[in-house]
């Protein structure tokens, strides 16, 4: 199973999810932090402008003498390259909370509780999986690259082989797969924002 | 939250951040994360001008002439699918699959067919990040105000002069938001195209520090790409403020 197609499939969208996973927690988590306390943004907002240009590819080299070239590399990478779209909406989420219902809950005294559930994560939850949507393009991209420079183990690996070996059609054929299986990661993406927002204005029908 | 301190704080938090990191790390005798204190001195020492223009300079121009590319070709594309829907519907699907392939895969078929020189480097540069443009410009040339159109149809205005005087200024800001989408692209495909086949650049250079285990070297490259990025970046936002501040004056207030 191992070296066929699906197997190969399976070993490229595992380091995909556990990455992108991964990112999800610690990115809505650290995005509602710096977008409740605006001095801690203002503090750490110089430090993440200074390492978010890196490209996350240049630290493959780096990885790859800490981590080998298995699949914690894998998820290490995409954790990295997913987790700022993912932060930065979360923030923004958080930031998008209405004022005026904001002032009302509290003049109520509607508890914490009520609070986060009636009024930021409605907020926080498109914001989020818009960033979603964006870092599992991304975090995509960095698996195969990192499949197709260093070897680890995954269909980027066989795009390589074939080229190496003179293979063509065999290259072409996963080059494709993996053009599907990203299209399809894409509209599942869609998918689950609809599902998840079907109540948010942006996915409601026009009644008129 | 005044002006001042939103300035002063964020400077001051990557100054403490700089000063934690340079006393933490002091000692450090880890081979991953070697002391800050050497990473500078290996910065200063390694990036002389003759190590910029021997690594730095390759990897810039074959940036600069690979994005130009395309913005050029995604523009022109993008124009052609946006003042025909038709052929855009048609298309769609093949440009979502396009779109929804990671560009890296562009190399082994690029370096088939190209070998392995810079303009293998260059093309893969503009091919791959030239889709965000296409897609972006077609939906601003759409969106050009109809009236104006059927204004410029009427008054007999010639079919490149449209373009020139109407579809292209009203769809630059599109243009501009496209290229700014394109360009983190553009930086990880200079990258990659010299971690596989490259006899110079800043990729080359941090895979070179990587194989002889010389660690602060790699870190060195690593920061030399990071400010390099955050600087195109900076400027492609500059470019994007002045653009639409002389389309209309009145957005400026909105973006500054």
């Amino acid at each position: 199973m191992d070296g066929t197609a699906p197997g190969l499939a399976a070993k490229t969208l595992q380091g995909w999810f556990v990455g992108l996973a991964a990112a999800l927690a610690i990115g809505t988590v650290l995005g509602i932090v710096l977008g409740t306390f605006s001095i801690v943004e203002l503090a750490l907002r110089g430090v993440l402008e200074a390492i978010r240009p890196i490209p996350s590819v240049a630290v493959i080299p780096l990885l790859v003498i800490m981590l080998g070239i298995g699949m914690e590399m894998k998820y290490v990478l995409v954790l990295l390259a997913a987790l700022w779209p993912i932060t930065i909406h979360a923030t923004l989420g958080v930031r998008s909370v209405d004022a005026v219902a904001k002032d009302t809950m509290r003049t109520y005294s509607v508890p914490l509780r009520g609070r986060l559930a009636h009024l930021v994560l409605p907020s926080l939850a498109p914001q989020v999986l818009t960033g979603l949507r964006v870092a599992s393009a991304i975090g995509l991209i960095v698996a195969v690259t990192a499949e197709l420079i260093v070897g680890a183990p995954g269909l980027g690996n066989q795009v390589n082989l074939a080229q190496q070996s003179g293979r063509v059609e065999q290259m072409w054929a996963y080059i494709v797969l993996i053009g599907i299986i990203g299209t399809a990661a894409n509209a599942a993406m869609l998918g689950l924002e609809r599902r998840v927002l079907h109540w948010h204005a942006s996915h409601r029908r026009a009644i008129a | 939250m005044r002006r001042p301190v939103a300035i002063a704080l964020p400077a001051l938090g990557l100054g403490l951040f700089l000063v934690a990191w340079w006393l933490l790390s002091d000692g450090s005798t880890s081979l991953y994360f070697p002391p800050l204190r050497e990473i500078v001195s290996t910065l200063v020492e390694t990036w002389t001008p003759k190590r910029l223009a021997q690594d730095g300079l390759p990897s810039l121009t074959r940036f600069a002439v690979g994005f130009a590319g395309a913005v050029l070709a995604g523009v022109s594309l993008g124009v052609v699918l946006g003042s025909a829907p038709r052929l855009e519907v048609a298309l769609r699907p093949q440009l979502e699959l396009v779109r929804s392939t990671p560009p890296v895969l562009l190399l082994p078929p690029s370096i088939l067919l190209l070998g392995t020189g810079s303009g293998m480097k260059v093309f893969v540069i503009a091919l791959g990040s030239m889709w965000p443009i296409v897609l972006s410009t077609a939906t601003g040339v759409r969106s050009v105000d109809e009236v104006s159109v059927a204004m410029s149809r009427v008054f007999g205005l010639p079919r490149a002069a449209r373009l020139r005087h109407v579809v292209l200024p009203s769809a630059l800001p599109s243009v501009i938001a496209g290229a700014r989408s394109a360009l983190p692209i553009a930086l990880v495909l200079m990258v990659v195209t010299e971690l596989v086949a490259s006899t110079n650049g800043i990729g080359y250079f941090i895979l070179q520090a990587q194989q002889t285990f010389d660690i602060a070297a790699m870190w060195s490259g690593v920061v030399v790409l990071s400010i390099a990025g955050m600087l195109l970046s900076l400027g492609l936002a500059w470019i994007d403020r002045r653009v639409l501040a002389r389309i209309s004056p009145t957005s400026q207030g909105a973006h500054a």
